[in-house]
């Protein structure tokens, strides 16, 4: 008895966190349904490598919640989470980059009609998209949480900086992310020369995506903050206005 | 400027559009408000400097039904603001006028999330401009559109929730998500506008009315994993909200 309502506890303290948990994997379920589908009906085997890249969106998505779930502990906090918190980061581009994957619409197949195959994209990019986003939400917080907002912020805009850069270096270079733990020399070699000598294209590419994912961000952020919890209603606005004078 | 505005105590005279008793109450969300809507206004501002960029560089106006769709995918979103902010006084007039701006709004909703289905043009090879220059501008666009439709939905699911209760405001959503699919296949595959229901109404309803007796596969699918998506795009949006929600409370204990 005791230990169900330990579980029930766990359950109504981390609900959201379960909740968004299990809306990913519905989504990323029907995904495959989807390609599965595809498959089967045109008997080819195009969008299997969105499988993939799906599957190493989920890799810093279930980082991020491991480092949220034990960043309330002192000692995990200074000597676990930097190395999740890297590993997280080589990672992270993995999320967003599914989203440059829409550009297979511009192969021509006639394999299965185009609107399924836009679904289909549409599907894949915004599951990806919403992965990284949450993720990135709770390292956020957990930076936010041990560092001040200012330091969160910064946080937020370099990791976009960042991850639109490692999405560069994956749909132009071809880079994977565990070249990194594999050949670190080469890749220091390739980032050192894409830095000295920058191309339109590198600059033109990092800017649009970097704010473009910075806006998602920012919506969603402030769209969340537009949602009341109706069980807890948020502080009065004089306790709110308070807080921004810092 | 909001960190400004937030120093000025509200006397009534900072804020011009709300009903000026409930601006103490309203303060924080209404600025909220206010950020939502500024960052749509630049994402919309963004897209229209990349369509701008590509004409330059390309010299041609491909894509130019872009801007067009996203003009359109605004108009419920000012809609919407109308309502969930003059809903506030009960006894104004406006109410008597809701159903038909509420209708109004369903019709134009699907103008929104439609941007996402212009995808499809990427299929059409273009010259002048690289692919993935292509594929960010419709990045842009796309998601631009749906997310001003999520925000329009939710600040009616809002009005709503506060008039008829939550069961009813999870019924709307449900409701409307399935109707925007509708509303995308008849935009995208019999090549509707939305004014053509007030244009000739009657032939509208009669012709849909045969479809409707005759669904293809084609409709049936696409209905179905369009309001699937766009369905799932708006709970896991509200579900995020809840999380960091709850995540601010926390913080304060």
């Amino acid at each position: 008895m005791r230990s169900f309502t330990k579980y029930s506890d766990f359950i109504t303290r981390n609900r959201y966190q379960i909740a968004i948990f299990l809306l990913m994997a519905g989504a990323s379920t029907l995904c495959v349904f989807l390609v599965t589908a595809r498959i089967a009906y045109s008997d080819t085997q195009k969008f299997t490598g969105l499988v993939w890249n799906l599957f190493l969106a989920w890799i810093p998505f279930l980082l991020a919640y491991i480092s949220h779930a034990f960043s309330w502990k002192k000692p995990v906090l200074y000597y676990v989470l930097p190395c999740t918190a890297f590993l997280w980061l080589i990672f992270f581009p993995n999320a967003p980059y599914i989203l440059t994957d829409l550009q297979y619409l511009a192969k021509k197949s006639t394999s299965a009609p185009l609107w399924y195959d836009v679904i289909l994209l549409i599907w894949f990019a915004w599951t990806g998209l919403l992965l990284g986003l949450v993720s990135l939400y709770l390292m956020h917080d957990i930076t936010q949480r041990s560092f001040g907002r200012k330091a969160g912020w910064i946080f937020v805009f370099t990791v976009s900086l960042l991850s639109s850069f490692g999405v560069y270096l994956g749909r132009f270079v071809r880079f994977n992310s565990w070249d990194i733990l594999n050949d670190p020399r080469e890749i220091a070699i390739t980032i050192l020369g894409l830095a000295i000598d920058p191309s339109l294209r590198l600059v033109a590419f990092i800017f649009l995506f970097a704010v473009f994912y910075l806006f998602v961000y920012l919506t969603l952020y402030s769209f969340a903050h537009l949602v009341q919890t109706p069980s807890n209603p948020p502080p009065p606005a004089g306790n709110l206005r308070a807080n921004d004078r810092d | 400027m909001i960190g400004i505005e937030s120093r000025i105590p509200y006397n009534g005279h900072s804020i011009w559009f709300q009903p000026m008793k409930s601006i103490s109450v309203q303060g924080p969300k209404v600025r909220i408000r206010l950020t939502t809507l500024g960052l749509m206004c630049a994402a919309t501002l963004i897209s229209l400097v990349l369509f701008r960029l590509r004409t330059l560089l390309s010299g041609s106006i491909d894509y130019a039904f872009l801007v067009w769709n996203l003009f359109l995918a605004w108009i419920p979103l000012g809609l919407a603001y109308a309502i969930s902010t003059y809903t506030g006084r009960r006894r104004s007039p406006l109410m008597f006028s809701l159903p038909a701006i509420m209708l109004l709004w369903l019709i134009f909703f699907p103008n929104a999330p439609y941007l996402l289905t212009d995808f499809q043009h990427l299929g059409i090879p273009r010259s002048g401009v690289p692919l993935w220059f292509d594929t960010l501008l419709l990045i842009w666009f796309a998601w631009t559109g749906l997310l001003i439709g999520l925000v329009s939905l939710f600040l009616m699911h809002g009005f709503v929730r506060r008039e008829f209760g939550r069961l009813v405001g999870w019924f709307f959503v449900t409701g409307v998500g399935f109707l925007t699919g509708l509303g995308i296949y008849i935009g995208r595959f019999l090549r509707w506008n939305s004014w053509d229901l007030f244009l000739d109404p009657l032939v509208r309803m009669s012709d849909f009315m045969y479809y409707a007796s005759h669904p293809s596969m084609r409709s049936i699918m696409f209905i179905g994993a369009f309001s699937a998506f766009f369905l799932f795009s708006y709970i896991s949006l509200y579900t995020f909200g809840y999380l960091v929600q709850e995540q601010i409370l926390e913080e304060m204990k």
